[in-house]
């Protein structure tokens, strides 16, 4: 009986009560050879416990995009504890996103910043964990997101920053990109093409709070920014995701390359027609309403798992995440302004940001180091397993090595489990837009029906208008 | 079998590991002239440091003194905007405000309201107004002091970052510059320079 036992008649410290375990268990072994699959049992159990936040994500997903925010916040809220201790990164993401969507801004810049940090905590990881995460499988790693997902933080923040008209906060984030940019370009060589090392977008972003700013040294910065982010769009968006430089990318850097004159000038004159290569001197006499819209959904990671039949009646399994786009529709792009005259102005979104693609290619990027590990795992397992089968045929008899061969591939297949954590409430894809209007009162509105928003302009005056859609 | 109770054990101990484990909290009082650096980032040591170095610089230099020769009375200051130029949200409150303290003790200068903290200034006198205030209590409109200095300034970085390691460095700048002439009276600097390395793996 427990209860009579002397060590338990006192407290005891945790070390002391980790040697007594360890003792009653050496103990108490050759007696119950049952003991055994019961820890393996047990250890099944414990896994099934590391999958839950995957059933959070899609319904939060799925609740931003549909506008439902309150709804999906309170999810939030309630699921905290789902998310769990290893998702805290992903939780504040999606919280985030959910919070700059729903249009309150400086809570989604308090989310982003705990995001930010944590992602600076993760630079350092834990040696105990990827030897935990080597015997079972790599959910039990903290989620430490993707480099595309570092710099997306600073796009949303900037444009928290923009949309409540902070732009000197909003260059913080331009400039950290610019930090967190070089440092990634640094990682590889120079010929390395195939990666994520470059974002086009946050640099076309950039230039635009820069330009925002206004002032000489900020300007300088939007040239080189709109510089950068065009030679991006064409050396690396347009090769591998087919995109070209937005309309509005060429527009800008032309209104920067007349502003610094000289051989910059000569460079980028051809790029668009004279008349619609504005002076800054032009665009100040008029306000500027940036849009920024969201559309579609990011990819989800599935798993894609092979059964493995090992020598000796073994059966193991591998398991690899690959990406499923999910489906979504062309979207509505046209974007209508009228003003008190009922005058009318047209503008359509242009693809900025492809997050699908730049995903996929993320992820492919990493795939040879998964299927390296995802190999070596079962290969190791059966090698411990074939090992302990052995020795328990030797001491206890063929029947009780049957039951340990049984029990470690029910374990092996419980255990092999893919990584199919992703920041589910990206958008698939970022879209931008502009127009160059006078001064006065505007109605924004979505394809013809829907109100946008309704706008006063200044001279000068540079807006920004955020808006999700999905089919 | 020794190996098997060993892996069967090690299995055990992993799975309790990997469970949520319980928090603790721990709070420690230190002395606001302690120096912690965590992250490597702006805190409030180099908040401190800014301060203490323009305050001293602000002091030694004669430019008050010049001015209360030239106009018999001392320079009235007000706070204008200090530029983040950085990478970081630094809040620049913090060293400003000790910077305004220790000039404004020192008997030197005078302050007057900086842009943001007049709104709640004017607002109460608007208020004052309102017939709720005796008569001979409330403030006059039109009768705030024109600053004859104002003080603007930036905060720069630059970042030099590889794999775990990266060498960063912060650069603020002060300016007092005459609101009438634009002379610029004092120009003051301080540069903070962190070399931060993050270890790839921990146990």
């Amino acid at each position: 009986m427990i209860i009579k036992d002397p060590f338990l008649s006192r407290r005891p410290s945790p070390a002391s009560f980790a040697q007594y375990v360890f003792f009653n268990l050496k103990m108490s072994i050759p007696a119950r050879r049952d003991i055994f699959p019961l820890l393996l049992g047990l250890s099944v159990l414990f896994l099934s416990s590391c999958a839950s936040v995957s059933s959070v994500q899609p319904l939060v997903r799925q609740l931003s995009v549909s506008g439902r925010y309150d709804k999906a916040l309170q999810v939030l809220e309630d699921q905290k504890a789902v998310y769990g201790s290893r998702n805290r990164l992903l939780y504040n993401l999606d919280r985030g996103m959910v919070l700059h969507l729903s249009g309150q801004y400086q809570e989604s810049i308090d989310a982003f910043e705990k995001a930010k940090q944590q992602h600076e905590a993760l630079y350092t990881e834990s040696l105990s964990k990827i030897g935990s995460s080597w015997l079972w499988n790599d959910n039990l790693l903290p989620y430490r997101g993707e480099d595309y997902e570092r710099v997306m933080i600073n796009i949303f923040q900037a444009l928290n920053f923009a949309a409540q008209g902070d732009f000197e906060a909003a260059l913080v984030e331009a400039r950290d990109v610019d930090v967190k940019l070089t440092a990634m370009n640094l990682l590889y060589a120079a010929e390395q093409k195939n990666v994520y090392r470059e974002d086009a977008f946050a640099r076309m972003l950039s230039g635009i709070l820069y330009e925002a700013s206004g002032t000489y040294a900020d300007l300088n910065d939007a040239f080189i920014s709109y510089e950068k982010a065009y030679q991006v769009y064409l050396s690396d968006y347009k090769v591998n995701y087919g995109l070209d430089p937005p309309r509005i990318l060429k527009e800008n850097l032309c209104t920067l390359a007349r502003w610094m004159g000289g051989s910059t000038w000569e460079k980028y004159k051809d790029l668009l027609p004279q008349e619609n290569c504005l002076s800054l001197q032009e665009k100040s006499q008029k306000g500027e309403i940036f849009f920024i819209q969201y559309h579609g959904y990011s990819p989800v990671k599935k798993a894609e798992s092979v059964l493995l039949p090992m020598p000796g009646g073994y059966v193991s399994s591998f398991s690899f995440p690959k990406y499923q786009s999910l489906p979504y529709g062309p979207g509505d792009r046209v974007i209508r302004a009228e003003n008190l005259q009922k005058d009318i102005f047209y503008a359509e979104t242009y693809l900025g940001q492809d997050i699908d693609r730049i995903a996929k290619k993320n992820l492919a990027d990493r795939k040879v180091r998964i299927l390296v590990k995802g190999v070596a795992r079962p290969v190791g397992r059966y090698f411990v397993e074939r090992h302990v089968e052995n020795e328990t045929e030797k001491k206890h008899g063929k029947r009780e090595a049957g039951w340990f061969r049984l029990l470690a591939s029910l374990f092996n297949m419980a255990a092999e489990k893919a990584d199919l954590r992703s920041w589910q409430t990206l958008p698939g894809e970022i879209r931008i837009a502009r127009l160059i209007l006078d001064p006065g009162a505007y109605v924004i509105y979505l394809n013809d029906k829907d109100v946008l928003a309704e706008v006063s302009l200044a001279a000068g005056e540079k807006k920004f208008i955020i808006f999700r859609t999905l089919k | 079998m020794l190996r098997f109770r060993g892996v069967c054990v090690l299995l055990l101990i992993l799975s309790v590991v990997v469970l949520p484990g319980c928090a603790s909290k721990r709070v420690k009082r230190l002395d606001a002239e302690d120096i912690v650096d965590l992250s490597g980032r702006w805190n409030d040591t180099d908040s401190r440091l800014v301060a203490k170095t323009m305050i001293e610089d602000a002091l030694s230099h004669t430019w008050s003194q010049t001015f209360r020769e030239a106009h018999g009375r001392p320079p009235v200051v007000v706070v204008g905007p200090v530029t983040n130029r950085s990478h970081e949200h630094i809040n620049s409150d913090v060293f400003i405000k000790d910077l305004e303290r220790n000039l404004l003790n020192s008997g030197k200068v005078k302050f007057v309201a900086a842009k943001g903290e007049r709104d709640a200034v004017r607002d109460e006198r608007s208020s004052q107004h309102k017939g709720f205030t005796d008569p001979e209590t409330i403030k006059a409109f039109g009768k705030e002091t024109g600053a004859d200095l104002i003080v603007i300034g930036s905060m720069n970085s630059v970042k030099d970052e590889f794999k775990g390691r990266y060498v960063i460095l912060y650069q603020i700048n002060l300016e007092l510059i005459d609101i009438e002439t634009n002379q610029k009276l004092w120009i003051g600097q301080e540069v903070i320079k962190k070399d931060v390395k993050r270890s790839k793996y921990s146990l």
